[in-house]
């Protein structure tokens, strides 16, 4: 078919109709558009900013919820009657497809407001026929305006699609709308970029790294508070394990006395948050659960969630009085001071070694003990066993994760990446293993009589048989996958990586075969 | 693919409106849809504001299949597209009789578009041509507007005949009243002989109005400005009951 691409002009001050007209007086076509009411929106975004950094805005107007993709497209479905803060909340449409695959846990909140006119243009020629169509999307705020236009080619008119998008090239001035509409979106990542310097002290590292984390943890403090999304607590907590892991994990940088106090402090901060967490998983699992159990089995399970829902309630409120209290803040500050400056933190006997060689030995440490245990593993190893492995390569990712700026990123997420399948079935075992026992709580807190208590323990005893099974099948698939870790090709990625002097001596392996053999070692399950 | 064909060996009957408001109904029903303008007058792209094609004055037209692709004009409507009137057209019936094996040609020219359309609608030459008998073979049906007087029963019972005499299938063939002034007695009596007569004429009749004699103004299918005019709304009703 002869139709060329739509082609997309961002303007920065709005669409000037009869300037364009004045351009194409010569070329019989002429643009015209439609006299479109302008309306109100807000700009809509999560705390990570997941759509904006997407590369698209998410606005809601009463004429509809649009998501406009500045370098891709524009989705519309129509505004939701009621107000919504989940992508899950939304009736049917393609923007609740769209905002469920890239954040589906997270709530969306207002990023500012705006003057939205939509309109479709035309582009005719002399017999007033259409010959291509200009969607556009302008938003104001005060004086600041921002149009985003995407041609509509039609078929047999490329020679109009051409000229009004000559026209467009001319007046397009690229700007990014958080800019030109001053819009306040969140700088928060959870994943925030990190600079170290290969040769500096591992205290000053640890320092870095903590200190980023710290921040991460700070942030989550408003929202978690607040009670905006799950995902706040989450990464709250995820934050501060980061901290206590590297800690750990940088062996010798921090004086033993220091690293025992920091880890009962982390201990004690995160004792209250436990349950908070937990009961979310499960109420944010609640259809999973009862798809996972026959029908008759549901009104036990309401009950069942019911409780957890208390639970849940319970502990937030334990959450945000911890967090309100001046005790907390003035704990987790004198932590954060204790590293902002490296020289104030009472060192180890390794607090001086430089930072790189001494990640990746401590990388490639943990990664042999991982090896090691993992080839003990067979079909007759005890559950216990299973949970220590996933400790173990917890503690490996984090380390890796914590040491990514000193090594090559490409390489270190391709490695990850490797590693991720068995990490997440290990989770999955973990967590089926945590929620059965939750369930067998719950059995022992709420004891009675009557009919209620005789659906609740149904629908537990119908869940902790699904769960059970499950866990088996994720068993099944951790043994069946433990190769990942100590495969030659694993291992031939982690000396690539972390095995430092072979990389010195050899800088330029020449095949892959060769580094096979030199690895082989590993390969033996009596490492 | 279906291919419709809007044929009548006789002028003024109303065939390009039908073609034009029947293409419109089948796009509306959401059927990717083609009208190709086979008219030497080319009235159906001037109902769509669509020009005859400048590059397309070729006797080689039919040959080169790529040109019929790339001639394709999208219309003002949604899932709407046009093959504007080429005036070459007028030489047609001259070129495919000079070919060998002309009868295939049709066929072979829509083979480009074939899965881009639902539906193909051919408004056809008001004659009895190679190019009208190239239709005959290859559309699915012909539907065939009758104005209910002596003279086009005349010509319907001709056109008939014709099919059996070349062996062409009269079973394509589908009549439906057009222009139909129930005020006059002659209208509804020749109504009824010809549905005595044959049992393919189409329920759904197009009555006279002024709504669609004013198409020519708007530049646009009727049924697009006056779908909600009972005497439009006929085009809408009879393409439900063609793709019964």
């Amino acid at each position: 078919m002869n139709l060329p691409s739509p082609q997309i002009f961002m303007l920065p001050a709005g669409i000037n109709v009869k300037k364009i007209n004045d351009i194409l007086k010569d070329e019989n076509i002429t643009l015209a558009g439609n006299t479109c009411e302008p309306e109100e929106g807000t700009i809509l975004d999560n705390f990570d900013a997941a759509v904006y950094n997407s590369g698209a805005l998410l606005i809601q107007a009463e004429s509809g919820l649009i998501r406009v993709c500045w370098s891709g497209d524009l989705t519309v479905q129509a505004a939701p009657e009621s107000e919504w803060r989940f992508a899950r909340d939304l009736p049917q449409g393609p923007v609740r497809d769209l905002l469920l695959n890239l954040s589906a846990l997270r709530a969306f909140m207002p990023a500012g407001q705006v003057t939205i006119i939509r309109d479709t243009l035309s582009v005719l020629d002399d017999e007033q026929k259409t010959c291509c169509r200009v969607e556009s999307i302008t938003l104001s705020r005060g004086k600041k305006v921002w149009s985003w236009l995407m041609t509509r080619p039609m078929r047999g008119y490329s020679d109009s699609h051409a000229l009004i998008c000559g026209v467009l090239e001319k007046m397009e001035k690229a700007g990014l709308p958080a800019d030109v509409l001053k819009l306040r979106i969140s700088d928060y990542t959870s994943k925030p970029d990190i600079h170290l310097s290969e040769n500096a002290p591992a205290r000053t590292t640890l320092c870095t790294i903590v200190q980023s984390f710290l921040q991460v943890t700070r942030r989550n403090e408003p929202g978690l508070i607040d009670d905006i999304d799950t995902e706040f607590l989450h990464q709250w907590r995820v934050s501060l394990r980061k901290v206590r892991s590297v800690l750990t994990l940088f062996k010798g940088v921090v004086a033993t006395e220091t690293l025992d106090q920091l880890k009962q402090d982390f201990r004690d901060i995160m004792q209250d948050t436990n349950m908070m967490r937990d009961r979310d998983v499960y109420l944010l699992s609640r259809d999973d659960y009862f798809a996972l159990v026959p029908p008759h089995a549901h009104p036990g399970l309401e009950l069942l969630f019911e409780l957890l829902q208390q639970d849940r309630d319970e502990a937030f409120g334990k959450v945000t009085a911890m967090l309100t209290s001046k005790a907390y803040k003035k704990q987790i500050k004198s932590i954060q001071k204790l590293f902002e400056n490296p020289q104030d933190l009472p060192k180890g006997p390794k607090a001086d070694a430089p930072s790189k060689v001494f990640a990746a030995d401590l990388v490639l440490k943990r990664y042999k003990k991982v090896c090691k245990l993992a080839g003990t593993i067979t079909e007759k190893t005890p559950d216990e066993t299973i949970h220590e492995l996933r400790i173990q390569c917890k503690k490996l990712r984090y380390l890796i994760e914590s040491a990514q700026p000193l090594f090559d990123d490409k390489q270190v997420k391709s490695l990850l990446k490797t590693l991720k399948g068995l990490q997440d079935h290990l989770g999955s075992f973990n967590d089926q293993s945590v929620q059965q026992a939750t369930l067998a709580q719950c059995l022992d807190r709420y004891p009675g009589t009557g009919p209620n208590a005789k659906a609740l323990a149904e629908s537990i005893g119908a869940l902790t048989a699904m769960l059970y099974r499950k866990q088996l099948e994720e068993r099944r698939m951790i043994i069946e996958n433990l190769s990942q870790l100590y495969n030659p090709e694993t291992q031939g990625a982690f000396k690539a990586l972390f095995d430092l002097k072979r990389i010195a001596a050899n800088p330029n392996p020449e095949t892959g075969e060769q580094d096979k053999n030199q690895v082989d070692s590993y390969g033996d399950k009596n490492l | 693919m279906k291919l419709i064909a809007c044929y009548s060996n006789k002028g003024g009957v109303g065939k390009t409106a039908a073609s034009v408001n029947l293409a419109y109904a089948s796009a509306l029903s959401g059927n990717r849809t083609l009208l190709c303008d086979l008219d030497p007058q080319g009235a159906s792209g001037f109902y769509f504001r669509v020009k005859p094609s400048e590059k397309l004055k070729s006797n080689t037209f039919f040959e080169d299949t790529k040109k019929f692709a790339e001639a394709i004009r999208e219309s003002d409507f949604h899932n709407l597209d046009l093959l504007p009137a080429n005036m070459s057209f007028r030489d047609f019936d001259i070129f495919l009789s000079r070919m060998k094996k002309s009868r295939s040609r049709l066929n072979k020219a829509l083979k480009p578009v074939d899965g881009e359309y639902d539906i193909v609608i051919l408004d056809c030459p008001p004659n009895i041509s190679l190019l009208s008998e190239n239709i005959f073979k290859v559309a699915d049906r012909i539907m065939v507007p009758v104005i209910p007087t002596t003279l086009s029963q005349r010509t319907l019972e001709q056109l008939y005949a014709f099919f059996k005499k070349q062996g062409y299938k009269s079973s394509k063939i589908f009549p439906f009243f057009s222009m139909v002034q129930q005020s006059k007695s002659l209208h509804l009596e020749i109504m009824a002989e010809i549905r005595a007569g044959h049992e393919q004429v189409m329920n759904t009749w197009i009555p006279f109005s002024t709504h669609i004699e004013r198409m020519g103004v708007h530049r646009a299918p009727a049924l697009s400005y006056a779908g909600k005019e009972e005497a439009v709304a006929a085009y809408a009703q009879l393409w439900q009951e063609i793709q019964v």
